[in-house]
């Protein structure tokens, strides 16, 4: 089990239609993850929450688009004072 | 009709096929139908069929992604409006305020030529600021960013300051503390909550080893274990604020960022510290090899490679909208950066250097160098700047960085690139968006039970900016 693990889970749920139909077929959050750990995919649901909340934040998407490169915070930090 | 000349039609690997206007900064999300509608557009025929397609069709119009003849250049010029709306306002005053200059650190990198020497902000410089600020009728807020030198070398004058503007007839909406995290000791944190400081930044340099060859005390000795120390102690406290560790990266340290995430992480788990790469760039005048720097364009492939292999993403993440005024500190009218002797300079970048002062708080009507202010603030307007109005990310990018642009334009310095990343990668910024996005979707109906699918209709908003932010846009005032 694994931080990476879930990672690539998340990863193949995203860009295989198949797997992800096959795993979301599963009623339920532990046999879906019974149903990843068939498939070499061993994680637990905190992993999967934990490895998703390290993809951002949609409201932050939001607020503060496009920071990275607009010369926001992260290069002269002189935007995020109005 | 015609395809804009702003838009980025996509396909990306697994996760769907993608239209992007950078005029309304929205991106859509399209079937292959769609997909192969678009196609047609951006080859120049109009694909038949598609006056069935009236909802599409409306939704294209209203993203720009089909634009008039004269369409695209009315957007712009509203942007345009926007960027001097914003650069004018005059209700929100913004301080940066440097109560000293010096440092307890010597960072090879430093861009402020005055870390060995300067004094503290006195109280008569303080009382005059005070006044200053009491004097604009104008502002109805004021918003505080504590910086330096080492702006806890002065903490006192931080909270006579601090309180002295809140018991001003204007709100006091925000401070935020730029710091090496040396002196931040107990005591200090405890004060943090009652300066109204929401987020306080502390900078790294990379793991023990790697940050203690870099960022040593003026008198030498290393400093990384008791800033870390500190970190634990803000974390822990009831300080009410956010806490980021930037870690400033340049070739020499870059391959350490990853390792000291990790080890910060797992030390503090369960916290609210978040850690992200900051980039080193300076523009020469001191003993650092500028050499070191990663170009922007670098600098971008670094960033986007960390969220593709290991999902380190950027404050902000990495869509491409909302920023459409393209301003900061140093291109409004109402902000300030404030040295310790009351002058006032535009750019953080310009802190110390004496060329670059462009008022002084003490003189008659504050500004003294005029010249330098309608630089920064009209002189460099992307809008005024072919090359920029050529250019198809100029409603997204905002011109770039403001102070590149003046040495470029008024000092030569040719050898500087302002530009936005966004200028080459604006399709990887897109791609890794939707990554994010999709993933965050697949998370959410993996944990949700019942879930079937991840919703994936005909054609949809799918960016983060779900309205037209350039024609929806308040005035500020």
């Amino acid at each position: 089990m694994s931080a990476e693990d879930a990672r690539k889970l998340i990863e193949r749920l995203s860009t295989d239609e198949a797997f992800r139909e096959k795993i979301l077929a599963a009623p339920d959050v532990a046999e879906r993850l019974d149903l990843a750990a068939a498939e070499g995919y061993n994680v637990t649901e905190e992993e999967v929450a934990s490895a998703s909340a390290e993809l951002g934040d949609a409201e932050l998407d939001a607020v503060a688009a496009g920071a990275w490169v607009n010369f926001d915070c992260t290069e002269c930090r002189g935007r995020d004072w109005p | 009709m015609r395809w804009s000349t702003y838009n980025t039609l996509f396909r990306c690997e697994g996760l769907g096929r993608f239209c992007y206007n950078a005029l309304s900064s929205r991106l859509l999300e399209v079937d292959e139908a769609h997909y192969a509608l678009l196609e047609g557009y951006e080859e120049g025929r109009a694909p038949s069929g598609v006056e069935e397609e009236g909802e599409f069709l409306q939704l294209l119009r209203e993203s720009h992604v089909l634009v008039d003849e004269d369409e695209e250049e009315g957007i712009l010029l509203v942007h345009r409006y926007r960027r001097e709306e914003a650069c004018f306002g005059t209700a929100t005053l913004g301080l940066t305020i440097c109560p000293t200059l010096r440092c307890n650190f010597r960072c090879p990198y430093c861009f402020e030529a005055s870390q060995q020497d300067g004094g503290f902000m006195t109280a008569e410089t303080q009382e005059r600021l005070v006044e200053w600020v009491a004097a604009d009728r104008e502002a109805r807020s004021l918003s505080v960013a504590w910086y330096g030198g080492e702006p806890l070398l002065a903490f006192d004058t931080m909270c006579a300051l601090t309180e002295r503007f809140l018991a001003l007839d204007l709100a006091y909406e925000k401070a935020g503390l730029v710091t090496n995290g040396y002196l931040l000791d107990d005591d200090k944190i405890r004060r943090l909550n009652e300066l109204r400081i929401e987020s306080v930044q502390i900078t790294l340099d990379g793991p023990r080893d790697v940050h203690d060859s870099r960022r040593v005390l003026a008198g030498g000795g290393p400093t990384f274990d008791r800033i870390v120390q500190n970190v634990e102690a803000l974390v822990a406290s009831d300080y009410a604020g956010a806490c980021t560790v930037r870690v400033n990266l340049d070739r020499t340290n870059v391959d350490g960022f990853l390792r000291l995430r990790a080890e910060l992480l797992e030390r503090f788990k369960g916290t609210k510290l978040s850690v992200y790469p900051g980039h080193v760039d300076v523009m020469g005048g001191q003993a650092y090899d500028s050499g070191c720097c990663l170009a922007t364009d670098e600098w971008a492939g670094f960033t986007l490679a960390l969220a593709r292999r290991h999902w380190v993403f950027p404050p902000g993440g990495f869509y491409p909208g909302a920023s459409v005024r393209g301003t900061c500190v140093a291109t409004r009218r109402q902000g300030h950066v404030v040295g310790p002797d009351g002058e006032l300079y535009r750019c953080w970048d310009d802190v110390g250097r004496p060329s670059m002062v462009a008022g002084d708080i003490r003189a008659e009507g504050v500004i003294t160098d005029p010249v330098l202010v309608a630089r920064y603030v009209t002189g460099i307007d992307p809008y005024s700047d072919p090359e920029c109005l050529a250019c198809a990310v100029l409603p997204i990018c905002g011109g770039g960085c403001a102070h590149r642009r003046l040495l470029v334009k008024y000092e030569g310095r040719n050898d500087i690139d302002y530009c936005s990343p966004y200028k080459t990668r604006l399709r990887e910024s897109l791609e890794a968006y939707v990554f994010a996005r999709r993933s965050r979707e697949t998370c959410a109906a993996l944990l949700r039970p019942g879930a079937t699918a991840v919703e994936r209709p005909a054609f949809r908003l799918f960016g983060a900016v779900q309205g037209d932010p350039v024609l929806a846009q308040e005035g500020t005032g």
